[in-house]
């Protein structure tokens, strides 16, 4: 190797060294019709605050799968997964990723995850086979951001004027919208 | 897998494939779901083409097919997926039941297939009821298909450090597009890396000996954070000296700030691990 190549492959290990730890965002693709903040809370059979604790893979019918393990911290809403002695942990299985054997598949604009990441998720429970289990494809998740949460479209958990939840620019910290949300949830859901 | 191809789609996929280079294939598979996916794809590819999108600079296998509804699930009328069947670089997997809004869905579809970046613009995945989405000139004119050079990540023609660093800036990024992944495998990595290697253009020796001094000074480079990372790499005395020491206009903005932005290549990144 030259000189210059020598140089040039140093300094492309410490460019490296320094990206590292950027990795892609979530962005959007595909196509799914829009859901009201209601319409997800409605259609959701569980929806749950947690914590990612694993990522790993698996091939299903020679394609590789996502599975993103979370420790649930709140259950909000506790219908679509088949146990219900907590704490516990939930995995969500998305289409795409990488796994031994198989070549890498990706889904435009399926959410990425990070470990120790907390999120808030509103899925069609664990049995769910679709290729992304969250209500609305991605609409479904909300990610803590400096105190705020916000779904991939950049809407933010927030209360209204009458204390109700809603999407908004601006959004609230999660102690105020959590128990509202709770609460909210178990007023659609006609319990006591 | 059954092939029934549509024969207007597959007369438009001869039509853009004939005289170009580059190998722009369309697939239809219309097994599973009504036979008229291929005509609703070519409507798709129409809009677009109407917008003035260029096809002949795209070398890609696109296949359209319809998938299960249990693989949607309730929601998605059609996922963009790469890679699948051996030769296919994109898989466009569409909702059989998806009715009119299936026209929507797969002009989202066949922007990113050309080239767009995934969730701009008109490809915003989120369809709002009776949203009819056509495309505008301007949603024509920011697809980047491209027919680049094997490793020009930059696109600027050459294979050099501007690209390298261009690609160890995207390291670990995941989507469809991406102009740093040069196999189009959705994933920046070291496969990418070893396209870039095999083509990688070092300048004669010559050239490397008429270099101004001050790029051989930067061979001890100074320890530097992750913040200041980005700043340390906008300076000059990181510009390689493969490069014309007269002018470094690789088209890229990280290593020339007179170049102008380029806000798609340079998204701001999130940390974690793709789901998919």
């Amino acid at each position: 190797m030259t000189r210059t190549a020598t140089r040039t492959a140093s300094r492309a290990a410490i460019v490296l060294t320094l990206v590292l730890p950027l990795l892609a965002p979530d962005a959007g693709a595909a196509a799914y019709p829009a859901l009201t903040f209601e319409e997800r809370l409605e259609l959701a059979e569980d929806i749950f605050v947690g914590r990612v604790t694993a990522l790993d893979a698996e091939v299903r019918d020679g394609d590789p799968w996502t599975l993103v393990t979370l420790q649930v911290e709140t259950w909000l809403l506790h219908e679509g997964t088949p146990t219900d002695v907590g704490p516990f942990e939930v995995t969500l299985a998305f289409l795409g990723g990488q796994a031994p054997g198989v070549p890498p598949r990706l889904v435009a604009g399926f959410p990425t995850f990070e470990l120790g990441e907390r999120v808030l998720v509103a899925s069609y429970g664990a049995l769910a086979r679709a290729a992304s289990p969250l209500v609305g494809v991605t609409q479904g998740l909300w990610r803590e951001e400096a105190d705020v949460w916000r779904d991939s479209a950049g809407e933010a958990l927030a209360l209204d004027a009458a204390l109700r939840p809603q999407l908004a620019p601006d959004g609230d910290p999660e102690s105020i919208w959590l128990p509202a949300l709770a609460a909210h949830l178990s007023e659609l859901r006609g319990e006591p | 897998m059954s092939r029934r191809l549509g024969l207007p789609v597959l007369l438009l996929a001869l039509t853009l494939a004939w005289s170009s280079a580059a190998a722009w294939e369309l697939r239809i598979d219309d097994a599973g779901g009504p036979a008229d996916l291929g005509a609703r794809v070519n409507v798709a590819l129409e809009a677009w083409q109407a917008a003035g999108a260029e096809f002949d600079e795209i070398d890609r296998t696109v296949l359209v097919r319809y998938a299960s509804a249990e693989l949607l699930g309730p929601d998605a009328l059609s996922l963009v997926v790469t890679g699948g069947p051996p030769g296919v670089d994109i898989e466009v997997l569409v909702r059989a039941d998806a009715g009119a809004r299936l026209n929507d869905a797969l002009v989202i579809a066949m922007g990113i297939a050309l080239g767009g970046s995934p969730g701009a613009g008109i490809l915003e995945p989120r369809l709002l009821p009776d949203e009819v989405r056509t495309p505008a000139p301007e949603d024509a004119a920011a697809l980047a298909p491209g027919r680049r050079l094997p490793g020009d990540v930059t696109g600027d023609g050459l294979s050099g450090f501007a690209d390298l660093l261009r690609l160890a800036e995207s390291w670990g990024q995941r989507g469809v597009n991406l102009p740093a992944d040069l196999d189009g495998d959705g994933v920046v990595d070291a496969s990418d890396l070893e396209i870039l290697r095999e083509h990688y253009q070092f300048a004669p020796l010559d050239d490397r000996e008429a270099e101004p001094e001050a790029a051989e000074d930067d061979a001890d480079l100074p320890a530097t954070s992750p913040e200041s990372g980005s700043d340390e790499l906008d300076d000059p005395a990181f510009d390689d000296p493969e490069d014309d020491p007269d002018d470094d206009h690789d088209g890229d903005p990280e290593s020339d700030p007179e170049e102008g932005p380029d806000d798609e290549a340079r998204a701001p990144e999130r940390p974690g691990t793709p789901a998919a």
